[in-house]
């Protein structure tokens, strides 16, 4: 088909990209052009050349002869760009990169200059067939929603007042639904959409991942229908709902910790679980070059919160310049449940999985926490800590708080954690009778090898004005807040020892032995 | 002779007897005797409940017939600096140098007080760990 009416000259001689014959001569061009080609006898636009040779044009870059009504064709205006470069021909190369039908087309047409960017800029920074396909997906899903209405209309989902339960869960209540036969979309209490899919739609089509959902997942029961999910949590745009049966929390990880395995799911964009009543969102690159099924073997995830609803993120990696609350969903009576666990101020940590246990590391690699059978510890000596209680610090936050603790000298490196004890613990500390009881301690297992008084303080940059004579063994009550992490290198020591702080009051009556340096060394 | 009994917190001078925890609600935790002087630094009881406990003066200054000179030791602190917060402190060690009563605290500070009258001489941040 060519544009207005078929002729040439109804194009006014005005660069455009139409339907038919002149869309696919386009998508040709640009096509290749995006995979680094260069076109001939083209001009440019936002680096991408395409062919004028044969342009079939409309004024003012609208929608071609069929599409009048849907769009703006007198005056000419051009909302992002000049008369070549406006937002219409934007559309319509988005349309030819991606391959988009007719109707999809024709909805990207309508679009704010907002949305058209975003697409434009999304493919310009992302080149690769995995986003070429989420964007795709995504216009594809709006396309359908499109189609809904509150407003009966002939061929067009009618969202009707009629509440009810996705698959009878009751942290899945709906106030609308509507369907056309094919899909059904639910308007649910949080506000989000909720629409599912008989047949897998392109925000998973990718290949072997879109072959493996059909033949484990899809089925003739609806819940085993294809689940998509639009909210603010997700930036209104869809994302894939794992949403499986009543009670089938664990079966919906286990089908997102499969796609964690898969390299296809790395960059394949969001996915959505329900766990209680928190959502989970997870991108593709949460999970790479992570484990992550093996969390779910261990029956814990940690969580950051999402600021401004029940939304979680799995803390795989982060870098905060706010306090960020931290969740952890563990693993109890079949189900999950999550609990607060702390918070991340102004570091970045990662994570890895040794033993069924989660560690969180600091940037240098040291062991700031971990979860091993939904109990939290601190460090590599594993002390319990306090549900709720822990916080992952940078260095400047732990050595401001330092200072303001009179220890002007910053005496942290790295990363630290803030944490109270769930338990008694076992301390020592080197001394001299002038100062027995002070904040600063370490644990015996760091100290027991060494040999000597230089050795310890290399490791823990004691400074030789410190007066040492004796060792003290302390034994540090429940409930006590403390601070640890890795000693600075100070006074010409190389530090690297792993001390802790303990924050308040310490009473010399927590002392339960002490020894001279010679009987301690020896 | 002087005679101090740690358990029952008693302090036997030549006449009359100290029961130190009745009267000042601290237990005896370090003693000092120098010069014919008892110096005492007590705290909250160990093994025992110590109810109503308060953070108060905690070094005692005794002579020989048990009269009590002077109480002294607590600081009152700013802490964490800046915070508006300020904490009375009670010396966690005790000691006598240069003939001055030299205090700890457990929260990093030290101080230096008159021997003979207790009166604070300058204290300050030890930033040792």
């Amino acid at each position: 088909m060519l544009c207005s009416g078929g002729t040439n000259s109804s194009c006014n001689g005005k660069p455009h990209i139409p339907e038919g014959i002149c869309f696919d001569s386009f998508q040709h061009c640009f096509g290749d052009s995006y995979v680094g080609r260069t076109c001939t006898g083209s001009f440019s636009s936002d680096g991408i050349s395409y062919d004028t040779s044969n342009s079939h044009n409309t004024d003012g870059g609208g929608g071609g002869t069929s599409d009048n009504n849907d769009v703006n064709t007198s005056p000419v205006v051009y909302p992002c760009g000049d008369e070549i470069h406006n937002c219409t021909k934007k559309a319509d190369i988005i349309a030819s990169i991606l391959g988009l039908s007719y109707d999809e087309r024709k909805w990207l047409r309508k679009q704010s200059e907002e949305t058209i960017l975003f697409y434009e800029n999304y493919l310009d920074t992302n080149l690769s067939i995995e986003a070429e396909n989420w964007a795709k997906g995504q216009i594809e899903l709006e396309t359908l929603e499109d189609k809904f209405s509150k407003t009966p209309t002939t061929g067009k989902i009618t969202l009707t007042y009629n509440p009810g339960k996705i698959n009878n869960r009751d942290d899945q209540k709906y106030t609308h639904h509507g369907t056309n036969a094919v899909y059904n979309v639910y308007h649910m209490e949080d506000g989000s959409r909720v629409m599912d899919s008989p047949t897998p739609l392109h925000l998973n089509s990718d290949g072997n991942l879109t072959a493996r959902w059909t033949t484990e997942a899809a089925g003739s029961s609806p819940q085993d229908h294809y689940w998509y999910i639009k909210s603010p949590e997700t930036n209104n745009q869809w994302a894939s709902y794992l949403l499986k049966s009543p009670t089938s929390t664990a079966d919906e990880l286990s089908l997102l910790f499969q796609l964690g395995l898969e390299d296809l799911a790395l960059t394949l964009g969001t996915y959505v679980i329900p766990v209680e009543d928190f959502k989970i969102i997870f991108t593709g690159s949460d999970f790479n070059g992570q484990p992550t099924s093996r969390w779910l073997a261990a029956g814990m995830l940690l969580m950051e919160v999402v600021p401004g609803g029940k939304m979680l993120k799995p803390l795989v990696k982060t870098s905060k310049v706010v306090t960020t609350p931290l969740k952890i969903a563990v693993k109890e009576g079949g189900g999950y449940v999550v609990k607060s666990l702390g918070k991340v101020v102004n570091v970045e940590i990662t994570t890895s999985v040794i033993n069924d246990a989660i560690q969180y590391l600091s940037e240098t690699g040291v062991e700031l926490a971990r979860v091993t059978n939904n109990v939290l510890t601190v460090s590599k000596h594993k002390i319990k800590a306090k549900t709720g209680s822990l916080v992952f610090m940078g260095e400047k936050e732990i050595n401001a708080i330092m200072k303001n603790k009179n220890y002007i000298d910053a005496p942290f490196k790295g990363a630290a954690t803030e944490f109270v004890s769930e338990q008694p613990e076992q301390f020592v500390r080197f001394h001299n009778v002038a100062n027995p009881d002070r904040p600063f301690m370490m644990k015996l297992s760091d100290v027991e090898n060494f040999t000597n008084l230089d050795q310890v303080r290399n490791a823990f940059s004691l400074n030789t004005s410190n007066i040492i004579d004796k060792v003290s063994f302390f034994t540090i009550p429940a409930g006590k807040k403390m601070y640890a992490g890795t000693a600075n290198d100070l006074y010409g020591f190389s530090g690297g020892g792993y001390q802790f702080f303990i924050d308040g009051y310490i009473d010399d009556a927590w002392i339960s032995t002490t020894k001279t340096l010679t009987d301690f060394f020896n | 002779m002087i005679k101090i009994e740690f358990v029952t917190n008693n302090i036997y001078f030549e006449d009359k007897c100290l029961m130190f925890h009745n009267i000042f609600n601290k237990q005896i935790r370090d003693v000092i005797y120098l010069n014919e002087f008892i110096f005492i630094k007590a705290g909250r009881r160990i093994h025992l409940p110590n109810d109503n406990y308060k953070f108060e003066e905690n070094i005692f200054k005794f002579n020989n017939e048990g009269e009590l000179l002077y109480r002294t030791g607590m600081l009152r602190v700013e802490y964490p600096i800046g915070s508006g917060v300020f904490e009375d402190w009670e010396a966690s060690n005790m000691s006598i140098v240069d003939n001055q009563l030299y205090l700890g605290y457990s929260k990093g500070y030290e101080a230096w007080f008159d021997i003979e009258t207790g009166e604070l001489i300058k204290a300050q941040p030890e930033n040792r760990k």
